[in-house]
């Protein structure tokens, strides 16, 4: 539903619910407080129509988003782990076990969690959505409609009053040396009362007028008629006019004329403000006459009644609501005859009202919308970088009561688009927090795990600790180039726990290929695609900004030569100490390298690029004497690496991969896959087998030991922490061997090669196994466990060897 | 002056202000001269016009050898009386929201003032009522009154 629209009919709502709540009890009040306090008690039901202010749990945030959670709930897919992931929502340190599952990466298994939030969207595909396509639609016209009427009300009024004032100011004259005289006196009495208001009210006469009024909230202005009044008379009025301007009351009748535009498709409005300008009258009078002898109150009602006498008022216009004007009248005189001091319990009980109405109207409060039914976004932000957002994995969540658990894949696993990918430079801070814009409303949270993977390992490095200083969490980027998923677990006070992940590349650069690849040219000659080329590739180092290119096209090699020059002219110089550049710079050198690579890619003839840079500005001049630091990259080096380049141009994925550090490939395996995987002999293949037998077997024992002597050492798998539980080798399943398949040509064996692990064709062997698994039957309930019951066919189980002469080893297994 | 003074048309002035530019009696023959100057009118419509204003009661019609017209209203007069029922229309329409007057804007007639003034009575109620309880029970009929009054309404 529309928020403002929800915001309005809130708030509409709820100073209706007060007003019709007065109403019935204002005959029981009507005599028996004060005018003051009823005309107070009618203010507080007006703030209740003007301001949005409310508690979270009040009334109208219950009514206008309480039913929000229900729906929520019914369009809420919880998704299952995926096989072999392990419950990531309570043991989130096991995930490193079963981690290893994921790790074959032809296998994408992203699953996210929050199916309704594409509905929300405005993805209408079910026909239930409908009935939210119509609704949506029908408030975005309910608010354009409430938009006119709102403002055709204001500007109704203002321009009425706008026009009033003009033509009232054309005849306007001053008052009289005795009226002032008078006016005077009078508002130095009031001014002896200590309230020093009123001193800037002026007085003037005006034919036109028929009744003395006060106009104006910053210059007021108090106009009589032309009438010959006497002093008394005179008295009468002036002090009835300065008690409303001592009242602000010209502020009520603004805010009242607001209130009424605002809600002018509540009909009750209009009695409301019929109410509180009576209201208004009737606490000016009571103010006035507080301090009166019976005489003098005998004359003020009087002067009222000879005021209503004098007019002189056009016959024909208006006349249908004079009654109104007589019960008004009478109302007001009858309030003057029996005018008295109050008794004190009466003061009392008036205070205790206005107290039970003031709290009403905060309890009733208006649809302001609460905290969300999901969790919250966090973001990831860094100096010169984009703020990036994190995606939200598993959660548990509490909302207004409702607590909502969603599963999903373990983060590592997920698809992480542009907008979840920070580039920064290695030990960069991160800072990260729920607010992405200084708006935003932030969130404090605590840290329960942050977990750092590359190439689907959980890794360690060392960085400063990661500090939480008042909702922003900082930490410091890894210290080697290479991309990142971080996911990390944080708790939200009374909300509740969310897995979020982010991929941070360190010291990589971000290609948009699919925008650079629009240049691809035959010939180094084309300047304008190659400068486009050129203008497209990212900086190696953001304290560099490239300027210039040149190019050799006469003779070949042909070559391209791309200048870096300081970006700023700052004091800071980064390169001071280690210039020029060597290629042991590895952050430089890996990213001048991807950058040739691309250029490469895009110009087909082109043999050379190389790379120059000077630690200084240039100044608006190319002196290539200046550039005292440069790198050459050749064709034939990449070549020898990738194969035909500009075949590999054409398959922007794997490029892609190969640009991320994904994918390492040799030379031409993967663009011709032709050369078969050496056979091994029927031993090697017998001992692997053995080994993986050994772990099925070990697996149904429970036999930690021996299940972790099959497996490849890692810092991580001990059988300490095997016995302490951060480590799980399995669960409460059962998992029975069915059967063993080996093909030496199987192309998982072909492209499993983990980033951090260098193995060579002739050290890799997998099988495929199918196993069965079962759950236990405990207290005759089945006990549950990340696994599905029944039959997993065709899992892969990959086996490695340091070299020929040693063991096999269970490296990795799963789909 | 009539209420329907305040009802004259743009068209209907145009002839008034020839009238009031005269300043005395013209026949029909003489307005369409000075009007032809700025309007292309028909004889047929001036007619109409001063027909018209002649119902309204602000122009008078004398036959002599042809009708002569003579203003019964002053420019002064009817300039006065418009800025009059503008101000109150603007008064009446939206202005009164945004100021605090003294009382409404409308006139009693001369029964419902008696009747006012009459219930008014601030001392009678207390002083007499420490002398004759009659007094008081007249007085509070009013108020009683006064207050049945808003109940129906």
């Amino acid at each position: 539903m529309n928020e403002i629209i929800k915001l309005i009919l809130s708030l509409s709502l709820s100073g209706s619910i007060l007003a019709v709540l007065i109403f019935a009890v204002k005959p029981v009040i009507k005599h028996r407080l004060t005018k003051s306090i009823q005309y107070y008690i009618w203010i507080v039901v007006l703030l209740r129509f003007l301001l949005p202010f409310s508690f979270e749990g009040s009334i109208m945030n219950k009514i206008f988003y309480g039913d929000q959670s229900s729906w929520t709930m019914s369009n809420q897919t919880i998704v299952q782990p995926m096989n072999g992931t392990s419950d990531n929502k309570n043991n989130t340190d096991n995930s490193s076990d079963f981690s290893d599952s994921h790790a074959l990466s032809t296998l994408p298994s992203s699953v996210l969690p929050n199916t309704h939030e594409r509905t929300a969207n405005g993805v209408y595909n079910n026909d239930v959505d409908h009935g939210k396509y119509f609704k949506d639609l029908f408030f975005r016209y309910a608010l354009y409609l409430w938009l006119i009427g709102a403002i055709l009300a204001i500007t109704n009024n203002l321009a009425g009053y706008a026009r009033f004032l003009r033509h009232l100011k054309q005849t306007n004259k001053p008052a009289t040396e005795e009226q002032n005289i008078i006016f005077n006196v009078l508002l130095r009495d009031k001014n002896n009362t200590g309230i020093n208001i009123g001193n800037n009210v002026r007085l003037v006469c005006n034919r036109f007028v028929t009744t003395p009024m006060l106009v104006g909230i910053l210059k007021p202005c108090i106009i009589i008629p032309d009438i010959d009044f006497d002093d008394k008379q005179l008295e009468n009025i002036l002090l009835h006019e300065i008690t409303h301007s001592r009242h602000f009351d010209i502020v009520i009748k603004w805010l009242t004329m607001i209130a009424a535009s605002i809600h002018w498709f509540n009909p009750l409005i209009y009695l409301i403000k019929k109410e509180i300008n009576h209201a208004c009258e009737l606490a000016c009078d009571e103010t006035v006459i507080k301090n009166l002898s019976l005489t003098e109150k005998q004359a003020y009602g009087d002067t009222l009644i000879s005021v209503v006498a004098e007019h002189k008022y056009p016959v024909g216009v208006l006349q249908a609501t004079m009654c109104e004007e007589k019960k008004s009248l009478k109302e007001r005189l009858i309030a003057i005859m029996n005018h008295n001091k109050k008794s004190k319990y009466m003061v009392i009980f008036a205070v205790i009202l206005l107290g039970i109405v003031t709290l009403s109207a905060l309890y009733l409060g208006a649809g302001i919308g609460t905290g969300k039914d999901t969790p919250y976004n966090i973001y990831i932000s860094a100096e010169n970088s984009e703020t990036k957002a994190a995606q939200i994995g598993t959660y548990s969540w509490s909302y207004r009561g409702t607590h909502i658990e969603a599963d999903s894949d373990h983060p590592m696993n997920f698809e992480y688009r542009p907008d979840n990918i920070i580039a920064v430079e290695p030990e960069q801070q991160l800072i990260i927090s729920t607010q992405k814009i200084k708006s935003d409303r932030k969130y404090n949270f605590s840290i329960e795990q942050i977990s750092v993977y590359k190439d689907k390992q959980m890794i360690q490095f060392e960085s400063v600790e990661p500090s939480l200083i008042n909702g922003n969490l900082y930490i410091q980027a890894p210290p080697d180039v290479g991309e990142y998923i971080y996911t990390m677990i944080l708790n939200f006070k009374d909300k509740g726990s969310v897995n979020y992940g982010f991929v941070v590349r360190a010291g990589m650069l971000t290609y948009d290929l699919d925008g650079i690849a629009k240049y691809k040219t035959p010939y180094i000659g084309d300047a304008s695609k190659v400068g486009s080329i050129v203008s497209h590739l990212p900086v190696p180092d953001s304290y560099f900004k490239q300027q210039y290119i040149s190019m050799e096209t006469s003779k070949k090699p042909y070559g391209l030569t791309i200048y870096y020059e300081a970006a700023s002219n700052s004091e800071y110089n980064k390169y001071k100490d280690v210039w020029p550049i060597t290629a042991s710079n590895s952050v430089i050198t890996t990213n001048l390298r991807a950058n040739a690579l691309v250029t490469f890619c895009l110009i087909d003839n082109l043999d050379e690029v190389a790379f120059a840079f000077r630690n200084s500005q240039s100044g608006g001049k190319l002196d290539k004497s200046k550039y005292d630091s440069s790198f050459v990259y050749t064709r034939a080096g990449f070549e020898e690496e990738y194969g035909d380049l500009s075949a590999l141009a054409e398959n922007l994925d794997l490029l892609k991969e190969i640009l991320t550090e994904k994918k390492t490939v040799l030379k031409g395996k993967e663009l011709a896959n032709d050369l078969p995987m050496p056979e091994f002999s029927d031993e090697e293949v017998a001992a692997a087998l053995t080994v993986v037998e050994e772990y099925f077997r070990a697996i149904a024992a429970k036999d930690d030991e021996t299940i972790l002597a099959t497996m490849y050492p890692r810092e991580h798998y001990t059988i300490e922490r095997v016995k302490s539980g951060n480590v799980q080798l399995y669960g409460a399943e059962i998992r029975t061997l069915l059967t063993i398949d080996y093909d030496s040509q199987d192309n998982i064996r072909r492209i499993y090669r983990p980033g951090n692990h260098q193995i060579s064709e002739e050290n890799i062997i997998v099988f495929r196994v199918s196993f069965k698994i079962q759950y236990p039957l405990k207290d005759g309930i089945k006990v549950e466990g990340p696994w599905h019951e029944g039959i997993y066919d065709d899992w892969n189980i990959i086996l490695i060897r340091d070299n020929q002469d040693s063991p096999w080893l269970i490296y990795d297994q799963g789909y | 002056m009539s209420k329907l003074v305040s009802k004259i048309t743009d068209s209907e002035l145009k002839v008034m202000h020839v009238l009031w530019e005269a300043g005395c009696e013209l026949p029909i023959a003489d307005i369409r001269k000075t009007l032809e100057q700025t309007s292309k009118w028909e004889a047929s419509t001036i007619k109409t016009l001063l027909r018209r204003l002649c119902q309204k009661g602000v122009v008078s019609a004398t036959k002599k050898e042809v009708f002569y017209y003579k203003p019964l209203v002053s420019e002064e007069e009817y300039n006065e009386y418009a800025t009059q029922s503008l101000i109150d229309r603007l008064y009446a329409g939206s202005a009164k929201n945004l100021v605090a007057s003294l009382l409404g804007s409308k006139k009693l007639d001369k029964s419902d003032i008696e009747e006012l003034r009459t219930m008014f009575k601030v001392g009678d109620r207390e002083v007499a009522g420490r002398k004759s309880g009659n007094r008081v029970v007249e007085a509070k009929k009013f108020i009683e009154a006064g207050e049945a009054g808003d109940r129906n309404e």
